[in-house]
């Protein structure tokens, strides 16, 4: 098994409130990722209500707030070398503006928003996202209007 | 192509480190959760974290890599959407001497 470094996309707390994609991850050109966690969770509601979301693929890249290294693109290990994901408006980044083109609906949860959602997969079903591509946190439908923490834990399968 | 920033004579832009913290105290007793008790004026309600750029890398292919030149533009730019400094992060001063050029 290739053992790469292991980084974590997240939005460190973003009031949410529409369908939008919370995290989006275009990994560099080094070589592909794998998805080993994410999760979507909110701590300003108490009040019971079902919602939808969870990982899914994008053929055309959403428009996000830039992701940036040491704040929403963190090191599993800090002596890991600087992340391959690529950075920008219509790459890595947090929080959507436009929604680009949804493919494919990977891993698309309902759950409750007391409890959060949290996926953590067995190395036999860990998604991957080839170089260039893009995977995103994405509300399939609108949740309720709260504070809400998005990430994505994921391996860089790569040799550079 | 993609992009990375350049310090004139740091070396390659690599992440952001926190620089330092402080605690955010409570103006006034806070009632902040329905139920519980007030927070009392002068407890911790919050920390704000500074960051700065750190250029750690040799060579572009150890830097953060952009994927547009407009990208790495607007990190250097340094500022909130809203277009004043980006304070949390240092402000006009932390990416002063940076250059954008192509990731080999």
């Amino acid at each position: 098994m290739f053992i790469g470094p292991v980084y974590r996309l997240v939005n460190n707390g973003v009031s949410i409130s529409t369908a939008i994609s919370a995290l989006q991850l275009k990994p560099g050109t080094n070589g592909p990722v794998e998805i080993l966690r994410h999760g979507l969770s909110q701590s300003t509601s108490t009040t019971s209500a079902q919602t939808k979301g969870g990982l899914i693929r994008k053929s055309a890249a959403a428009t996000v707030t830039t992701g940036v290294a040491g704040t929403t693109v963190l090191k599993n290990n800090p002596i890991n070398p600087t992340t391959d994901a690529s950075l920008g408006t219509s790459a890595t980044g947090i929080t959507a503006s436009a929604e680009g083109t949804n493919s494919e609906l990977t891993d698309v949860r309902g759950f409750n928003v007391l409890n959060g959602l949290e996926v953590l997969y067995s190395p036999e079903e860990r998604k991957l996202v080839p170089q260039s591509g893009f995977c995103a946190e994405t509300f399939l439908a609108a949740p309720p209007s709260a504070t809400w923490d998005a990430f994505i834990e994921f391996r860089e399968l790569r040799g550079g | 192509m993609r992009y990375v920033i350049k310090h004139s004579t740091l070396g390659y832009f690599t992440e952001m480190v926190i620089e330092r913290s402080e605690q955010i105290l409570a103006p006034m007793d806070l009632p902040l959760h329905a139920g519980s008790p007030a927070i009392p004026k002068g407890g911790v309600i919050g920390t704000s974290v500074f960051y700065r750029p750190a250029f750690d890398a040799f060579k572009p292919s150890q830097a953060v890599q952009f994927d547009t030149e407009a990208d790495a533009l607007a990190q250097v730019s340094n500022l909130n959407p809203d277009g004043s400094p980006n304070e949390q992060f240092g402000g006009a001063e932390a990416f002063a001497g940076c250059t954008v050029e192509e990731s080999k």
